[in-house]
């Protein structure tokens, strides 16, 4: 069994699974946490996940070296694409509309978590706002936040699991963390006051905690 | 003209679209410039970078979920394409093959001890240790790997340790090789044809690569190295039929010392196979020498008396144990196996997805059900099928078969037509 990723893909594409299945074992984590992300709901995450693999290992062939990784995460970008659009129930014109139920603007938030951020004593009522957040967002702005900020990628790694440039990119991202911004700004209400953002800036900027 | 009021006004907006590139590092030198000097003087650029900032790094710092099961593909699944042909690879892995080679004279040597039907003249072939290495790999008509592979690397590990619940988790992550696969693997109805003499075996399924001397030792597994089931598909497809040797009595089978009193193919676990249990008493096992072989790839198995968790159960498997494949039900989502007792197996079921068999599951026949005796037992621990992807995660699984979402994904994980 090849130890190394090229090595391994090198036989995947041969048609060996198991060292297919070290690939997957190696990214099914971020695999998962971004389709989680991206769609907000686990089971749909779990889908878009399998379906994202499969189809990896049916075209691994087509890999020609570069970024694994951005390979793989623009098929498991194609696989949210598709699991949103296989949920919806009522066909709508625009694009962002189609991928935001308006009625029900953070769909599966509600399923996915069994525990409400109350009870969930591990996580922060901020991290919960976040997820809340990230559903809001139309769905490219969406995938392009979750594969900077959560997955790390960078401008033409996104461009290229999103396949659009990387202007494109900057200017998805800018929009989309300016309005996660301001969704965590006008949570504030509902927000303990120890977990407003403004207060919670405060804090940071005495502790340096940015990581960007 | 602007006025200045203008001007201030795009500005701010001028760099509040900037502030996220910024943040990036990767504005051009102007650009930085001019945020650089807008946030020293506008008071309100800055808490726009503060919170920016702090956006992101929330972002930065959401734990991942937990994994809620593997998502590792069935070794069954067909390749994406057909590569090197199987022979050419063998030529790349003579050691592999020798080591096969050896192990397999022992199976064969074991296996032929019965008086099974099948294979005829597998003695004189095997007296040369040549053909059961062939035999013994199959060509990539079984694309698949052999199912216990030791992962010798270190996988990260993920949620699913915790989980115990991988039902397509295929790798034993376990420190020891699992020498026997390649071996054990054999495609038995092909081998018992291809055994018969030293010729060169029908090119349709075997690959007539010369074989090293067969190893006395008692421990063939040893010698077999790991990479013996190396990335080729080829090598683990030799892994078809279980450790058994073909059936029939070749009584001309040759030194003794290629027959170990051990099974040579369970140096660790303790299913006993049919070759432990009949290099002692000569059973007759027509068909178990051609079975496929499976492996169980969950913690822990329940056995059933059919395919359905209303049978009672009749015992359980470990992880890593292996079965002869015999059957299966016509949805082939259970599969028919022959559990192991003390002396011999009886036929038990199990759910499709926690064994890994080292044949494509549509050729195994299919069985019937046996009848739902004993009317008054009640099914234990019976799934809510359908509602959850995973089994739970209980120190028992019970190994039904719910929707599993596998068989529910695309067809290519069950088709049988290659995956281009």
């Amino acid at each position: 069994m090849p130890t190394n990723e090229p090595e391994l893909i090198a036989a995947a594409q041969k048609g060996d699974v198991p060292s297919f299945n070290q690939l997957v074992r190696a990214y099914q984590s971020i695999v998962y946490h971004t389709a989680y992300r991206v769609l907000g709901d686990g089971d749909a995450a779990s889908d878009a996940t399998q379906d994202a693999f499969v189809n990896a290992y049916k075209n691994i062939r087509s890999f020609r070296g570069g970024s694994f990784k951005a390979w793989l995460l623009r098929i498991v970008t194609n696989s949210c694409y598709d699991q949103l659009r296989a949920k919806q129930r009522k066909p709508t014109a625009s694009l962002d509309a189609l991928l935001i139920d308006p009625d029900n603007p953070a769909p599966g938030l509600g399923e996915a978590r069994e525990e409400s951020p109350h009870d969930h004593a591990e996580r922060s009522e901020l991290a919960y706002w976040i997820e809340k957040g990230l559903q809001t967002l139309p769905y490219d702005q969406r995938i392009t936040l979750v594969l900077s900020d959560i997955d790390g990628f960078a401008y033409e790694e996104i461009a290229l699991a999103t396949n659009t440039n990387v202007g494109t990119v900057k200017s998805r991202l800018s929009r989309a963390r300016a309005h996660l911004r301001e969704f965590l700004l006008q949570q504030q209400e509902l927000l303990p006051a120890s977990y407003r953002l403004k207060n919670r800036m405060e804090e940071t900027k005495n502790l340096r905690i940015e990581n960007v | 003209m602007f006025n200045r009021k203008n001007r201030i006004q795009d500005l701010d907006s001028y760099v509040e679209e900037r502030l996220s590139e910024y943040i990036d590092g990767t504005l051009s030198d102007q650009d930085r410039a001019i945020v650089e000097a807008h946030l020293a003087k506008s008071e309100r650029a800055r808490e726009s970078l503060d919170s920016l900032r702090y956006t992101i790094s929330l972002l930065k710092q959401t734990t991942a979920p937990a994994l809620p099961r593997q998502f590792t593909l069935p070794v069954t699944l067909r390749a994406p394409a057909q590569g090197t042909p199987a022979w050419l690879l063998w030529g790349l892995r003579g050691v592999a093959v020798a080591a096969t080679a050896a192990f397999v004279i022992l199976l064969t040597a074991t296996l032929l001890r019965q008086p099974n039907g099948g294979i005829a003249n597998a003695p004189a072939a095997l007296s040369q240790t040549q053909l059961p290495v062939n035999v013994a790999l199959a060509p990539t008509a079984l694309p698949y790997a052999a199912p216990a592979r030791n992962s010798v690397t270190a996988n990260p590990p993920t949620a699913a340790p915790a989980a115990g619940a991988a039902p397509q988790m295929i790798t034993i992550e376990a420190e020891n090789a699992e020498p026997v696969f390649p071996i054990t693997e054999t495609p038995f109805a092909a081998m018992s044809k291809a055994l018969p003499t030293e010729a060169p075996l029908p090119t349709m399924e075997f690959i007539p690569t010369p074989l090293i001397q067969s190893q006395p030792t008692s421990q063939p597994n040893t010698q077999i190295p790991k990479p013996t089931t190396g990335p080729s598909g080829v090598n683990s497809d030799a892994n078809a039929a279980g450790s058994s040797a073909p059936t029939g009595g070749l009584p001309a089978l040759a030194p003794p010392t290629k027959e170990q009193p051990t099974s040579p193919n369970e140096p660790s676990e303790s299913t006993s196979e049919a070759a432990t249990s009949t290099i002692q008493a000569p059973t007759q096992r027509t068909t178990s020498l051609q079975m496929p072989e499976g492996v169980v790839n969950v913690s822990q198995l329940r056995v059933r008396r059919g395919p359905g968790v209303e049978y009672r159960a009749i015992g359980s498997l470990r992880l890593g144990e292996r079965v002869r494949v015999s059957g299966r039900n016509s949805s082939t989502t259970w599969l028919e196996i022959e559990y192991p007792r003390a002396l011999e197996t009886e036929p038990g079921w199990v759910g499709a997805t926690f064994l890994e068999v080292n044949a494509p599951l549509e050729n195994l026949p299919v069985v019937e059900p046996p009848p739902l005796q004993e009317p008054g037992e009640t099914p234990t621990e019976a799934l809510p099928s359908g509602e959850s992807k995973i089994d739970t995660p209980t120190p028992e699984m019970t190994g039904e078969p719910t929707n599993s979402n596998f068989n529910a994904t695309p067809e290519p994980l069950e088709s049988p037509t290659p995956l281009h």
